[in-house]
């Protein structure tokens, strides 16, 4: 069984993929569960699945972009449970999460868009297979975007994809996809694990140059 | 049966594993000091970052500098306050994320307790009704303590720790960070000639460090060419004059069989010295811990969890930033 975790964005993600099939999945707002509650929720998905943590083969966690100590709580939780159970973990950024949704539903490539300090954001390009990042503000970006595309999808951060939208001057579609799908973690967990790396895992982006 | 505890609430990344007596069969602390000295004072965001890249490698190799198995390991204990609060939410989701793949119960700690148990480290014991003086980077206050349990808050600081004073003070003279052990070191080759303040001297079991640390920078920015040795030693004899005077105090108030001192700044010899004397005059026992445990450090936090299990405290952790002294 592989266990998925996400806690980067406004919500807490955890799913369970059993032999390729997606068995449980469930979010909750991370204003009610606060510090620990991704631990409640791996706890609460166990049980209802019928599993305990010996079942559980690997871990996929998601590494952001998002709120840093939010981020920190999944992160530092799949760590210990990989540690513990001495199974792999491997991080999956939320942006690469997005863009999995976002293409599977428009066949098209995917920007994703986190809102950053000084009117910058953090932007995940995602083509299908792999994921770029670029950290800068809406107007660089709409530059690179309609220079570099003929058609894009944008997912992430709800005011910055309006914003974005009205620079651009290629085909896009302004996707209602804000936000980490857990059933998109739960279905896609064994392929993203097989790009396996074991820990240390950051939460990723640490420094702004560290992604450029 | 062992105790695995785990330390993360400010700057210094730790584990131990300690037994019921307080013998401490492993302890790793990886501290951030080189990460921080840039900005004399601890930077909220570099620690968090650093504590969960190092907080696997800590615990794995404090497992590996022992022979014990799993089976002999009765729970995990980790500091839930107080604390910087991204600091502490590492330390807890990696304890509860190894409770739970080991089948082990997890407690919340309060990190005072652990710096309280700290001078019993190593089998060394507290004599009760006992005062206690906790001075450290983060925490000044006097606390009496009828029993192990009972935790009566003094008095404690309106402003700056004593640590945070010697880091300001510090950071003024352009020593490294942190900056205790030098301020000591140098104030003992100085000459206290410079009259600082001692703020709050008078009054009650309350302290204030804020004054005295900005009437060194006032020194400083009104002299040409200044003595960092005899502001050192002015400084120094200015702190110890306050925690001396306080101390006294509240023994005279409450009758104690011993004096324990802990926190960074109990590793002062300046400290441990004035300290001695009050303790001799009046007869009663000095406990001090160990200079390794003086600072934080896990295995203050593996002691405490004994008390935790004692009294049946299976607290699930959750970080609380502002904990009080007087909860578990």
């Amino acid at each position: 069984m592989i266990l998925g975790i996400s806690t980067s964005l406004s919500q807490f993600t955890v799913a369970i993929n059993h032999d390729g099939e997606l068995v449980y999945h469930k979010q909750s707002d991370r204003k009610l569960s606060g510090h620990t509650g991704i631990y409640e929720l791996v706890k609460e998905a166990l049980e209802a699945s019928e599993m305990t943590t010996a079942d559980i083969e690997g871990i996929v966690v998601d590494t952001g972009p998002g709120g840093t100590s939010s981020v920190r709580t999944g992160v530092s939780f799949a760590n210990g449970l990989s540690y513990s159970l001495d199974v792999p973990v491997v991080g999956v950024s939320s942006a690469e999460l997005m863009g999995i949704e976002a293409h599977k539903k428009y066949q098209t490539p995917v920007i994703s868009l986190f809102k950053s300090i000084k009117g910058n954001y953090y932007c995940g390009f995602y083509d299908g297979e792999k994921l770029d990042f670029k950290f800068t503000n809406l107007d660089t970006i709409s530059t690179y975007i309609n220079e570099e595309y003929t058609d894009i999808v944008l997912a992430g951060h709800a005011d910055g994809i309006t914003k974005l939208a009205n620079l651009l001057t290629i085909n896009k579609t302004i996707s209602n996809i804000h936000k980490v799908n857990s059933i998109t973690l739960g279905e896609n967990a064994p392929a993203l694990l097989t790009n396996s790396n074991k820990y240390p895992i950051l939460p990723i982006p640490l420094t702004e140059t560290s992604i450029t | 049966m062992y105790v695995l505890g785990i330390e993360t609430s400010c700057d210094d990344t730790a584990a131990a594993i300690v037994n019921r007596e307080g013998d401490v069969l492993s302890s790793v602390i990886i501290n951030q000091n080189k990460i921080h000295s840039d900005f004399g004072g601890v930077y909220p965001e570099f620690a968090s970052r650093a504590h969960i890249q190092n907080i696997i490698p800590t615990i794995n190799q404090t497992l590996k500098d022992t022979s014990i198995s799993m089976s002999e390991i009765s729970a995990i204990g980790v500091t839930r306050g107080p604390g910087l609060i991204g600091s502490l939410l590492i330390g807890v989701n990696t304890a509860l994320a190894l409770g739970m793949g080991w089948n082990k119960p997890v407690i919340g700690i309060n990190h005072l307790r652990g710096h309280l148990r700290s001078a019993e480290l190593e089998r060394n014991e507290i004599i009760y009704p006992a005062m206690m003086l906790l001075v450290s980077g983060g925490h000044t206050f006097l606390a009496y303590m009828p029993s192990k349990f009972e935790i009566k808050l003094l008095g404690e600081t309106r402003d700056d720790s004593v640590g945070e004073a010697y880091d300001k003070v510090g950071r003024m003279l352009g020593l490294d960070f942190p900056a205790g052990p030098i301020v000591d070191r140098l104030a003992k080759s100085g000459t206290a000639n410079i009259t600082f303040p001692r703020p709050l001297i008078n009054q009650a079991l309350e302290f204030s460090f804020s004054g005295l640390k900005s009437a060194v920078a006032r020194y400083l920015a009104s002299i040409e060419t200044p003595v960092t040795e005899d502001i050192c030693a002015s400084f120094v004899d200015a702190v110890m004059e306050i925690l001396i005077v306080k101390c006294k105090r509240a023994l005279k108030k409450y009758s104690c069989k011993s004096l324990v001192i802990v926190g960074g700044v109990a590793a002062s010899p300046q400290l441990r010295e004035g300290a001695k004397e009050i303790c001799d005059e009046r007869g009663i026992k000095l406990c001090l811990p160990p200079l390794k445990w003086s600072t934080d450090n896990a295995a203050m936090i593996g002691l405490a969890t004994w008390d935790y299990i004692d009294k049946e405290m299976y607290i699930t952790p959750t970080p609380i930033s502002r904990l009080p002294l007087t909860e578990f």
